[in-house]
């Protein structure tokens, strides 16, 4: 017999015990869970709620201390590759479209991306940093709330209408009902925001990158990969070592919110036939649908500040523009008609002034920024630290794209409109399902918008709403059941009762922004506009009496023209001033070009009157100049018909190209294939 | 001794063990807090422990085709069809089944520190009662990054099976390179109708030897990530859910 070696001793109390706890024990079985018993779930879920957080991609190295991480931005090399793989197809190769790769060909690279230093932490409001510098600074310190957290949940959705010709007989329909897997972010709030969650409104991202154009047939990390250049005819073989084949770019959005987003993944409904535009390939797979909220906040309070002021007007003196240079007598020897001129011009300058006063309002500090200029003496063209080494570059501060105030509502799809994945076997397709030719589908989408009849349930999903508000302990939030998206950059009209957003288009005080091409001014921008007008005088004279002298010379003789009428004959020589000729008003003249450079003179009267001085002029703005002749021209009375226009005004912002909206925007049918993979 | 264990085991397998009971917010609440766990996690996946691919001779993905991932996603086939200029016509419901594989999967991935630890949060309930939740707390430190290291895959590619399934039939072969996950092709030094570069003529060095495909992904650096993430059940009592 053989013996047993315990190496466990049981009592006979534990063993009874042990004994008694297993046949009291009930007995339970793990049950199946069918469709229907999940369709019953009310949705429960994870809700994940990040507190003092920030993020940022550094580069591969030694732990860092958080100090070090927040100031040091030349180290946020850690990076994202985009790696491509496969080689050009014809359609990208074929870049005169002749149906082949020939001599007429462009050589054509592969695109070669790497994504740096990823940063998500909170707004610090400087368009030119990627995170704040201090742990406070950037730390968001709650992203939502206890109450409006994150959430991760499984939930089904009843009566959802499936793309079959038949309607859903009721909630207990199995055709009409769809579980889905959701990640929602925290509600957007209506009204003055939670405290507690208001950093979620305030979110920054700051990322840059490097985009090289590869030679397609060098191998990777050859020392000539990115020295390609695009001669016709030498795909995979031109080469240009001069050619900056790398887009540097530098992203940084402040003041931005994610709140209100959600995306769906679940099992597409069947019913699809290829009837009606419709595709077998919508039944039954794997369906997405996403509404993606960046929003920056309000904006129709963004708004430029523009003065006009009343004119000033002031006249400067006379300044002669011409004078004969005939000083001696009119044609000798036979009677003459000549006549003779000085001309001299008045100036009266029309002075308008106004400004223009960037908004004051809190949303200019809700920016996103593009930006490729380096400060410094920057990088070499071709170089990027995943591949080399070195460090993170600096960017320039006010160079770039800015959208001002940016409110993104993109909804992608519904439980009933989803986006599906299809291939060929080689490329594939991204679709939005169409929408069929079925009530009960196309009026959970479309909007009527004179509000006449209420069974048409679609809305737009912009930064005031997104479809049914829901109440959470107390506080209001918006909702996410819109269909049609919306995207609007900076200044906006938003009108409730149709829940339409327009660009604002400016008024005579106000002025809209929202795209510009660098940073847009700052405080407030003077605008001088000066009109200048001229009065157009001459002194006259003219050929007097034919006199023939007792030495049988005979000559002309000059007269003036006085206030009174004309002098008698007042001999040869340039006697305008000593013979009291008069100026006198003209309406034109055409013996001065104002639009053209003009030498000066002097003229000496020989009646010792004064010098004429004749100054070298340059063109005269303003000045009219018509047929060969210059017109006297006179400021209006009322100077206000010169106050400078709000246009005036604005478009002396040059940078500054205003606001855009795309709004209601209703995805119909979108599909996006691939091709040549 | 021997008789009396049989016994005990006998009756311990004929009934099965399940006094599992739902914790409810009090019982949790009635815990008191006590300092929690930190932990580290390093994740090597098909890589040398310098974080390099492991595809030299002896090494993991030394056969590339066991270092991939294939997802299919429900009713999406191809049939045999010489009208089209792949030669294959989609189909919802039967034929070659489609597979989105990628290729050459790796990483290494390394949380030098989570902790982990508990913590309350309050909030009114769908009744407008306060309540008071118990959560997973998660926090982690920018001063000890993520490291992470060639994370991701070097090729994304569609491919199929050589052999036919439909929606309601899942095919099957002896040879598993008919399986699309396990197909390996890579790009030839010269184009061929093997390596999909057919339609181009376009000579690509870069590509020679690699798995075919349209994507790769690759990520590297130190992720400093600074906070705390809260983590609760969303239960039916919650506003939200």
């Amino acid at each position: 017999m053989t013996t047993l070696n315990y190496t466990v001793r049981f009592r006979k109390t534990v063993l009874a015990s042990l004994i008694g706890l297993c046949v009291s024990q009930s007995s339970f079985a793990l049950e199946e869970l069918s469709d229907a018993g999940l369709s019953e779930t009310t949705g429960e879920g994870i809700a994940i709620l990040p507190q003092n957080t920030y993020m940022v991609f550094r580069g591969a190295g030694a732990n860092e201390t958080s100090n070090q991480i927040l100031t040091d931005r030349t180290k946020d090399t850690g990076y994202i590759n985009y790696v491509p793989v496969g080689p050009l197809s014809k359609t990208a190769a074929d870049t005169n479209k002749n149906g082949s790769i020939d001599s007429g060909d462009r050589a054509v690279g592969k695109a070669d991306i790497f994504l740096y230093g990823l940063a998500l932490s909170k707004s610090d409001n400087d368009t030119n940093t990627r995170i704040a510098s201090t742990d406070t600074a950037a730390a968001i310190s709650s992203w939502g709330t206890a109450i409006n957290p994150w959430i991760f949940k499984v939930a089904t959705e009843n009566s959802v209408p499936n793309f079959s010709a038949t309607n859903c007989s009721g909630t207990a329909d199995p055709s009409c009902q769809v579980t889905y897997l959701a990640l929602e972010a925290p509600l957007y709030e209506v009204g003055t925001k939670d405290s507690a969650g208001i950093d979620a409104y305030k979110l920054k991202l700051g990322l840059w990158t490097d985009i090289f154009v590869r030679d397609p047939n060098k191998i990777n990390g050859a020392a000539d990969q990115f020295n390609y250049g695009d001669s016709n005819g030498l795909i995979g073989t031109s080469t240009d070592t001069s050619r900056a084949n790398r887009l540097r770019l530098q992203g940084v959005w402040n003041n931005f919110s994610l709140n209100g987003s959600r995306l769906q993944l679940f099992q597409t409904l069947g019913g699809a036939t290829s009837a009606g535009g419709m595709s077998p390939f919508y039944n039954d797979t794997l369906g997405f649908a996403g509404v993606v909220r960046l929003n920056s906040g309000d904006a129709s309070n963004l708004r430029a500040t523009i003065t006009s002021n009343t004119p000033t007007s002031s006249v400067g003196p006379w300044v002669n523009r011409y004078s004969t240079q005939y000083t001696g007598a009119p044609s000798n020897n036979s009677p003459s008609a000549d006549w003779l001129y000085r001309i001299r011009s008045q100036t009266t300058t029309v002075t308008s002034t106004g400004s223009w006063s960037v908004p004051t309002d809190n949303a200019m500090n809700n920016v996103l920024r593009l930006s490729t200029r380096e400060s410094g003496t920057g990088q070499g063209n071709l170089v990027t630290p995943a591949i080399n080494g070195g460090l993170a570059p600096t960017f320039d501060a006010n160079e770039g794209l800015y959208l001002y105030n940016p409110n993104i509502n993109l909804v992608l799809g519904s439980l009933y409109q989803p986006l599906v994945l299809s291939s060929d076997g080689k490329n594939f397709s991204l679709e939005l399902a169409r929408i069929p030719n079925k009530p009960e589908i196309y009026k959970k989408i479309y909007t009527d918008y004179s509000g006449t009849n209420n069974s048409y349930l679609g809305s737009t999903c912009n930064v005031y709403q997104c479809g049914t508000s829901v109440t959470l302990g107390g506080k209001t939030y918006q909702g996410s059941s819109a269909t049609h998206s919306s995207i609007s950059i900076g200044s906006t009209v938003y009108n409730a009762a149709t829940n339409t957003l327009e660009a604002f288009k400016g008024n005579s005080t106000q002025d809209a922004v929202g795209i510009s091409f660098g940073k847009l001014p700052t405080g407030t921008v003077g605008v001088t506009q000066t009109k200048n007008f001229y009065q157009l005088q001459n002194q006259e004279r003219r050929a007097g009496s034919y006199t023939c002298s007792l030495i049988f010379t005979c000559y002309d003789t000059w007269q003036y023209r006085t206030a009174t009428g004309w002098t008698g004959n007042a001999g040869s020589g340039l006697k305008f001033d000593s013979q009291g000729a008069n100026w006198v008003n003209i309406d034109s003249t055409s013996y001065y070009n104002p639009t053209v450079n003009n030498t000066g003179s002097t003229t000496t009267d020989a009646g010792n009157g004064t010098q004429f001085v004749v100054p070298a002029g340059t063109p005269l703005p303003d000045a009219l100049y018509n047929g060969g002749r210059w017109y006297t021209t006179t400021p209006n009375a009322d100077l206000n018909t010169y106050k400078l226009s709000s246009s005036q005004i604005s478009s002396s912002i040059s940078n500054n190209m205003g606001s855009a909206v795309i709004d209601g925007v209703l995805i119909q049918h979108l599909k996006l294939t691939t091709k040549g993979l | 001794m021997k008789k009396i264990s049989t016994l005990i085991l006998a009756l311990c397998t004929t009934v099965t063990h399940a006094e599992l009971q739902t914790l409810d917010n009090d019982a949790l609440q009635a815990i008191n807090g006590q300092a929690g766990a930190d932990l580290s996690l390093m994740l090597n996946l098909n890589q040398t422990a310098n974080g390099v691919f492991d595809n030299g001779s002896g090494g993991v993905c030394e056969n590339v085709e066991f270092c991939h991932i294939g997802l299919a996603i429900n009713k999406r086939f191809v049939q045999a069809d010489a009208t089209k200029p792949s030669g294959w016509a989609e189909n919802s419901d039967s034929g070659n089944k489609l597979w989105l594989v990628f290729k050459g999967v790796q990483g290494t991935l390394n949380i030098q520190k989570m902790g982990l630890d508990g913590a309350d949060l309050k909030y009114l309930d769908k009744s407008n009662t306060e309540i008071i939740k118990p959560a997973i707390q998660l926090s982690f430190s920018a001063a000890q990054p993520i490291l992470i290291r060639n994370f991701g895959f070097n090729a994304l590619s569609i491919e199929q099976d050589n052999f036919t399934s439909s929606t309601t039939a899942q095919g099957s072969s002896a040879n598993m390179y008919d399986y699309a996950y396990f197909k390996k092709p890579t790009y030839a030094a010269t184009a061929n109708s093997g390596n999909q570069q057919v339609a181009t003529a376009t000579p690509s060095a870069y590509d020679y030897g690699r798995e075919t495909g349209f994507m790769g992904l690759m990520m590297n650096g130190n992720l400093a990530i600074q906070g705390k993430v809260m983590v609760f059940s969303c239960d039916g009592s919650h506003p939200r859910c």
